[in-house]
């Protein structure tokens, strides 16, 4: 059900002529006037746009507060229009507005806009962000039991991730831009210059109640890709084959940024 | 828990707690008599904002007051807020349990606006049955506050003050008064704050809500932006009289300023209180 009254993104009485209104309550029948009383100052049709544009600035600032560098990178104008759609294709359907963001990069990938792709980039790290700071609670796995493991035993450990932990492979550097606008930088917008490909691979994840961005290289994103979906250890690194990283120094530094919350390990 | 037990619980004096205070409220400690806080800000969350509420509950009493219960609606209720927000208030141990008369959405979708009911006893019953149910679940009486609003109904057969007062009688809730809503209201539809501040069932009042609003010309809206005109603060002075003196907090959640001065616009309720025991005890 969208764009009924103070839903809809004109004005309510727009919103009372609807297509969505009338499945409800037929306009023949009964109008907003036989419901709501005006008053010296406002017409029926005022009093209500009092609450339908209430309900969409309370929206659109709640999205810029989430999507902060995408905002930066868009016009103003198209920004907008994106936030506007947005928020008639998907209203909110949870009492809390955190989760209002979730579903935007979706809505990105399938709209007509330019850079596309960048932009649906950085609005999932942006979305990941807010994930990963209302992800539920968890305690820091104790890597005693793996320190004390044989090494058949660290070959098969099967771990389970930190319920905060994305990761986000992107073709461009997102999260670098991002960064530059966090740092009150002023990185060009799409209409500036259109944004360069470059991959990127980036881990995002809440440690002692703030949300870190570790950028990985290729195959460290690839194993902590397989140890967050259960492949045990030795499998995971055996997938990527030879390279030149350090693995046991990316691992240590995943274990002590609380990356993973429990182990399995065969006795 | 019963009413009683909220009405003669007068915290004193308190302000939201509002994320851009956490450093200061956690590093400075400052004198307060109590919190506030928007209950949805931490719900469906596992993160800093609880780790900062476990924090502050050590230090100061706590209330919760919520904006998504729906309860107006013609929607059931939504059982699985209610039982987060019922552990909520079992985590942070908080003294009362608020919401607003209003609806917030209906078919499943949340506009995160307070809109306002008909006035009617066909509303009336469908809310008390949705009070009861509430009820049931918090296991404490529920408080109601009055919404600032924005328009009127044509079929509402009574007034905002009867019923709150009757919704409050045959449920059993508590009532939240805002008395900023109470003046916009007043101003947006007509009506004498003072008749209804005068009809107002005092023994089910727990707690005041002070704030500032925004005169657009045409309509005042309810900003929380700004401090409290002097009409207000005029209002809360003769509330407060016929109360006898209940918890009050004052609202600040769009430009907010910082803690000192959000704490000195909620002290000048402080010395309405105090004047008034000052008066009582002259000879």
């Amino acid at each position: 059900m969208d764009d009924i009254l103070i839903q809809h993104s004109k004005d309510s009485a727009a919103g009372a002529r609807s297509k969505a209104a009338r499945s409800i309550v037929p306009v023949s029948r009964v109008s907003a006037g036989d419901v709501v009383v005006p008053n010296d100052r406002m017409e029926v049709y005022e009093r209500l746009d009092v609450y339908n544009f209430g309900y969409f600035t309370r929206l659109k600032d709640v999205l810029e507060s989430d999507f902060p560098a995408l905002v930066h990178a868009m016009d103003k104008h198209s920004w907008l229009h994106l936030a506007l759609g947005y928020v008639t294709r998907y209203p909110s359907e949870h009492p809390n507005l955190n989760v209002l963001n979730r579903r935007l990069p979706g809505y990105i990938e399938k709209k007509n806009v330019p850079n596309r792709g960048f932009l649906r980039d950085l609005a999932q790290l942006e979305v990941f962000i807010t994930e990963a700071f209302d992800a539920p609670e968890f305690e820091q796995i104790d890597m005693e039991s793996l320190r004390q493991a044989t090494p058949e035993q660290h070959t098969g450990a099967v771990f389970e991730t930190n319920p905060s932990l994305r990761l986000l492979e992107s073709s461009y550097p997102v999260n670098r831009y991002l960064q530059t606008v966090y740092d009150e930088g002023s990185p060009p917008t799409i209409a500036e210059e259109t944004p360069v490909r470059e991959k990127s691979f980036l881990a995002i994840y809440r440690k002692e109640y703030r949300v870190w961005r570790l950028n990985l290289p290729r195959p460290m994103f690839r194993i902590l890709e397989a140890l967050r979906e259960g492949t045990p250890l030795g499998d995971a690194i055996i997938s990527q084959g030879d390279h030149d990283e350090d693995f046991q120094r990316w691992f240590r530094e995943w274990a002590a940024d609380g990356l993973f919350t429990r182990v399995h390990i065969d006795s | 828990m019963n009413l009683q037990d909220l009405t003669g619980r007068d915290l004193g004096v308190g302000i939201g707690l509002r994320s851009v205070h956490y450093g200061h409220v956690l590093d400075e400690k400052p004198e307060l008599d109590w919190f506030e806080i928007l209950s949805e800000n931490y719900m469906n969350t596992g993160g800093r904002p609880l780790h900062i509420l476990d924090q502050v509950a050590e230090r100061y009493p706590i209330v919760m007051h919520g904006v998504s219960m729906n309860i107006g609606s013609a929607d059931e209720l939504d059982f699985p807020y209610l039982r987060e927000l019922k552990a909520l208030r079992e985590r942070c141990g908080a003294v009362f349990l608020s919401d607003h008369l209003c609806w917030t959405g209906v078919h499943g979708q949340n506009l995160h606006d307070l809109l306002p009911m008909p006035y009617t006893d066909d509303a009336l019953k469908h809310l008390i049955g949705k009070i009861h149910q509430v009820q049931d679940v918090i296991e404490a009486p529920l408080v109601l506050e009055n919404p600032s609003t924005y328009l009127e109904f044509k079929e509402s057969t009574m007034t905002e003050w009867e019923f709150l007062a009757q919704m409050a009688k045959e449920s059993g809730c508590g009532l939240l008064l805002d008395v900023n809503n109470i003046y916009v209201c007043a101003r947006n539809h007509g009506f004498d704050p003072y008749e209804y501040l005068d009809n107002t069932p005092w023994d089910h009042v727990v707690q005041f809500h002070l704030a500032g609003h925004t005169d657009y010309g045409t309509h005042l809206l309810d900003t929380h932006s700004a401090p409290a005109c002097d009409e207000v603060w005029k209002m809360y002075r003769h509330a407060h009289k016929l109360s006898g003196g209940r918890s009050t907090l004052f609202e600040w959640d769009d430009e907010i300023p910082s803690f000192d001065d959000v704490r000195a616009e909620a002290h000048k309720a402080r010395t309405i209180r105090q004047e008034s025991v000052t008066m009582e005890s002259a000879p």
